[in-house]
């Protein structure tokens, strides 16, 4: 494929040309949208169905639930005329969550029966929190492929726990001014130690970025406050009443704190996510770029909880294709020609480290 | 079949073309050159969704996907059925009217047998150890000491030690009766898993004219504590609250539960079948303890007049079928042989 033919392809108005760098004059690299092909009528008999059989089997069957809604959506999302692939097995995901319940629910009881272990426990926990974490996000990347080659995710616990132990007690310290710094550090860490084909990706965000975006969002959250406040005071009336006025002040509230986190939220990602990528490469193979509008980002967030809770929750898989599909049009994929002829080696030390993953290693323990 | 060959463990593909002339053996050729890719009968095709090509994934790693899913290539017996549950329009619209229907299945009856059937199990100390957890949450929270006088203290203290002797064990669990004032419950007794039976100051007064209707509230509490009614409806509660975790996919929602197991506890609510069976556990026992077997009917109706008008406080939020107790209570005493 030429540069001609994905310049037509993606419509980008920016043609991507090899830059006058040394490294760049002799690759060529080709420009593709993502893009994302489900339906919502087909996702609304996977997910209903999916749903009815979870019920049905007490929580058992939602493992394979899980599986086939990943299998859907990342069998959905393509770059290049390649989709991915969601690889994982019901049964490991399974046997995480029956070990996830059990030790938890071992830990509440003994908390009851023997007080004083409640602070082992908690401690277990505490430092368990990390690992769990990134065991996660390794055993999710590990069970997604893209062209017949897996991610993998190489973060140790020594760097999980400074950043999801440690962190949070910085914040508190600093009375969240270094949240933003905290953040970035984060998102480096999750991004840089995400591996392709043997080969880790860069991930260099800036600071700055991150404190002019929280600045915004704090700002942000401030005015969506305000008019929260302004709303209960206006709604006064209303909310004296003896009979109405308890069960509209509680939907309000759950209404107003819903749309507060939606809004919030979607700056902030949104913001985030446009500057990560284009900070995020796979070294001489892929490069990344996200143009998601902040503005319909919201309105489609907010628009989908409406619906939601209007429909009592059976809109959700048409609001989550139409998320999926607004994402993927947003997000552009650079890859290199370089790319197919170096795949296979470093592939197959990828391939043979993925297969002396100990058993334990190869397990799902979140709950999601 | 024309598709593409994806190479094992590689991004390298080629369009390729599948022979299965001798099925299950099947044999995938370079489109092109015709030089054998791959060969064998030890494959697996991957799962069927609606608008995913059709995949093959081969024994050695490598892959075959085609556009057109050929027949002789069956998924898993499983798949198969999830396919086509999933993708039928009649097994889609039966799963929309069933779900609620499930939904209200599970918490009538499903989960509430479930519970039934593990807290037999749960061992004693537990309960003990609830007991005393919920107790002191109670203690900070909505009770404080009672302001009754000692004398009057001591004769309910009293009145409740000789009829231990007459009522079924369960267990080893003895029940030990406290006294506390609190304005949040008003006239009412509370039966902790443990077999604390904490009555307000406000109940003691209500019924301090009237021995026999304090030995059936107390009979009642002490039913609740017989059939384990409490550890059920936190199983019930802690069960609930781990299928919709899994189902919500709400991890916070699981570690909340189990922090606050105490909490729970305190807000669970008797269902209805409890609070019928507490009552018939009381009149029962109340004819061998020796008290007059009306006593449960009149505390009763003395509990609704002391409530009424303002039905949502006090005992009757957690009690709301009294009506439907009371006539349990007249059916009873109506079928008692006549002396």
């Amino acid at each position: 494929m030429t540069i001609v033919d994905i310049q037509q392809s993606s419509g980008s108005p920016d043609p991507v040309s090899p830059t006058p760098s040394a490294e760049n004059s002799i690759r060529r690299w080709h420009e593709h949208k993502v893009s994302f092909s489900g339906k919502s009528d087909e996702f609304f008999g996977i997910w209903i169905v999916n749903l009815l059989l979870s019920l049905l089997t007490l929580g058992v069957y939602s493992a394979w639930a899980k599986v086939r809604t990943q299998q859907y959506f990342h069998g959905h999302t393509k770059i290049d005329g390649h989709h991915f692939r969601y690889l994982a097995q019901p049964k490991d995901i399974l046997r995480g969550r029956i070990i996830a319940v059990t030790v938890l629910a071992s830990l509440s009881l003994m908390n009851h029966f023997v007080p004083i272990m409640t602070f082992f426990s908690w401690t277990i926990l505490f430092f368990a929190y990390p690992w769990l974490l990134l065991q996660g996000l390794r055993f999710n990347l590990r069970n997604i492929s893209y062209r017949n080659i897996r991610f993998d995710f190489h973060g140790t616990y020594q760097d999980g726990a400074k950043y999801f132990l440690l962190a949070p007690l910085v914040t508190i310290l600093t009375a969240g001014l270094a949240l933003p710094w905290i953040l970035c550090r984060i998102d480096r860490f999750i991004y840089s130690n995400i591996s392709y084909a043997g080969r880790r990706f860069i991930c260099e965000p800036k600071y700055s970025f991150y404190y002019k975006t929280g600045l915004f969002t704090f700002l942000a959250a401030i005015g969506f406050a305000i008019a929260g406040f302004a709303f209960f005071y206006l709604s006064a009336g209303v909310f004296n009443d003896p009979y109405t006025g308890p069960a509209f002040i509680f939907l309000s509230a759950l209404l107003i704190l819903g749309l507060f986190k939606a809004v919030i939220q979607s700056i902030y990602h949104g913001i985030i996510r446009n500057h990560l990528y284009s900070q995020t490469q796979l070294p001489e193979l892929a490069k990344f770029n996200s143009f998601l509008s902040t503005e319909s980002y919201m309105t489609m967030r907010v628009k989908n909880i409406l619906l939601i809770i209007f429909t009592c929750g059976l809109a959700y898989p048409y609001t989550r294709i139409r998320m999926v599909k607004l994402l993927a049009a947003s997000t552009l994929v650079t890859f290199s020609d370089q790319l197919n002829g170096q795949f296979e080696q470093l592939a197959e030390q990828s391939s043979a480290a993925a297969q002396e993953l100990a058993d334990l290693y190869n397990m799902d323990f979140s709950l999601s | 079949m024309h598709g593409t060959f994806q190479y094992p463990g590689s991004s390298q593909q080629c369009d390729a073309c599948l022979h299965a002339d001798r099925f299950p053996y099947i044999e995938i050729r370079h489109s092109s050159t015709t030089e054998i890719l791959w060969q064998g009968s030890d494959y697996q095709r991957g799962e069927e969704l609606p608008g995913l090509p059709f995949t093959l994934d081969l024994g050695n790693g490598a892959t075959f996907i085609s556009q057109q899913p050929p027949d002789m290539f069956q998924q898993r017996s499983w798949g198969r059925v999830a396919t086509w549950l999933e993708s039928n329009r009649l097994s889609i619209f039966s799963s929309l009217l069933l779900l609620p229907f499930v939904c209200w299945f599970w918490l009538e009856h499903g989960i509430p047998q479930f519970s039934r059937a593990v807290v037999p199990f749960i061992p004693t100390d537990v309960s003990r150890a609830l007991d005393q957890s919920a107790l002191k949450v109670l203690d900070e929270t909505a009770l404080s000491p009672s302001r009754l006088e000692a004398s009057a203290q001591q004769v309910l203290l009293q009145q409740w030690q000789p009829l231990l002797q007459l009522l079924p064990a369960h267990d080893d669990i003895r029940p030990a009766i406290v006294i506390r004032q609190s304005d949040q419950f008003g006239a009412n007794a509370l039966a902790l898993p443990g077999g604390t039976i904490v009555v307000t100051d406000a109940l003691a007064s209500l019924l301090s004219d009237c021995n026999d209707c304090m030995t059936a509230v107390l009979l009642h509490e002490y039913g609740h504590i017989y059939h384990q009614h409490s550890l059920i409806g936190l199983t019930e509660s802690a069960t609930t609250a781990v299928v919709m975790a899994v189902l919500l996919n709400d991890l916070q929602g699981l570690t909340d539960l189990l922090t606050t197991g105490t909490v729970s506890l305190l807000h669970a609510n008797y269902s209805r079948t409890m609070e019928l069976q507490a009552d018939q556990f009381a009149l029962t026992y109340l004819a061998a303890v020796g008290a007059d077997p009306h006593a449960l009917e009149r505390s009763l109706l003395r509990l609704q007049q002391d409530s009424h008008p303002q039905i949502p406080a006090g005992l009757l939020a957690s009690h709301p079928e009294l009506a439907e107790r009371i006539e349990q209570a007249r059916a009873h005493i109506s079928a008692l042989p006549v002396d």
